[in-house]
């Protein structure tokens, strides 16, 4: 049995595989992960909004033992993970980490969100470095504004949508 | 505690589980097999066990079981699984009464629970690859099994 503690340091050796034979590939499997986590989350975001996302990040928070703080309000929800237990674990690893780990969060979660009807802008901050944002917005405008301002800020590449 | 537990583990998490990890290794198991075929599953958990378990492996090929043993200890114990574990002159019998991963699965009415098991064979293949030794796992019930760790013949 590979422990669900180990199970991000599995996925790496998944990523590394599916590199190898093309981008694309990891693209693909990142819409298969988003239809499997759409069973444990999108019920409850359609239902219940962004609180719905607060509620299942908050359940995240604490199985995963994240070092992070998130809110929503009207507008958007928000979070910030100061430490992310994923990529510290895939760093921590005597294998070696693949490059675009990080990309299968917003690859999956903007899919979901999509989903939901909402519109998602994630800042990937930096791909070696266990740190990320992310906000989703009631409305399209709002989200580009938050684009834009991030790209301005980090450059096209770690700043992810999904619209 | 044993001797075996008081081995120092590569990788020894602590606080809470994400317990829905098990539906997301079963899935990234299937998800290569049904892409790319049984090699590649093959070749995945193949990395998994030599590289990212590289300690325990190279222990192995040592001849030296010390850290599976503790491994196996360490996690059953932590994910909640009711087991026994008794070392032998030459290695150890894990019997799995009724396995946490795959009970958790059941909870969330997650089908196809036993490619779990097709995994921890691979893994288990992994781990003993270029060593003395072998592990034959039997899978005994529906959340059961026994796996033997013993030197080749």
């Amino acid at each position: 049995m590979i422990p669900s503690d180990h199970f991000v340091k599995f996925y790496n050796e998944i990523f590394k595989f599916l590199e190898r034979k093309g981008p694309e590939e990891l693209d693909r499997y990142y819409a298969r992960v988003a239809d499997r986590q759409a069973f444990f989350t999108l019920e409850a975001f359609k239902r219940d909004g962004l609180k719905g996302m607060y509620d299942y990040w908050e359940r995240i928070r604490i199985e995963e033992n994240c070092d992070m703080v998130h809110d929503y309000n009207e507008v958007f929800y928000h979070a910030h993970m100061n430490t992310c237990p994923s990529l510290s674990k895939v760093l921590d690893n005597d294998a070696e980490p693949c490059g675009r780990y990080c990309d299968h969060c917003p690859g999956w979660v903007g899919r979901v969100i999509a989903w939901a009807g909402y519109f998602m802008v994630y800042d990937l901050i930096g791909r070696t470095t266990p740190q990320c944002e992310f906000w989703v917005f009631k409305t399209k405008a709002d989200a580009e504004a938050k684009r834009a301002a991030l790209v301005a800020l980090r450059g096209e590449d770690l700043i992810k949508t999904n619209f | 505690m044993t001797e075996s537990t008081d081995q120092v583990l590569r990788y020894a998490s602590g606080g809470e589980l994400h317990r829905d990890f098990h539906a997301s290794i079963l899935d990234g198991a299937n998800y290569v097999r049904e892409n790319y075929g049984e090699a590649a599953l093959r070749e995945v958990i193949f990395n998994t066990g030599t590289k990212v378990y590289r300690t325990l492996h190279e222990k192995l090929v040592a001849g030296d079981p010390s850290e599976l043993i503790a491994w196996w200890r360490y996690y059953l114990d932590r994910e909640g699984s009711d087991y026994t574990l008794a070392e032998t002159a030459d290695g150890a019998v894990l019997t799995v009464r009724d396995c946490a991963a795959l009970k958790h699965l059941e909870n969330r009415k997650i089908s196809g629970g036993k490619g779990l098991c097709a995994a921890t064979r691979l893994l288990n293949e992994a781990f003993c690859s270029r060593s003395p030794y072998e592990i034959v796992l039997e899978e005994t019930g529906d959340r059961s099994c026994r796996q033997v760790l013993r030197r080749k013949a």
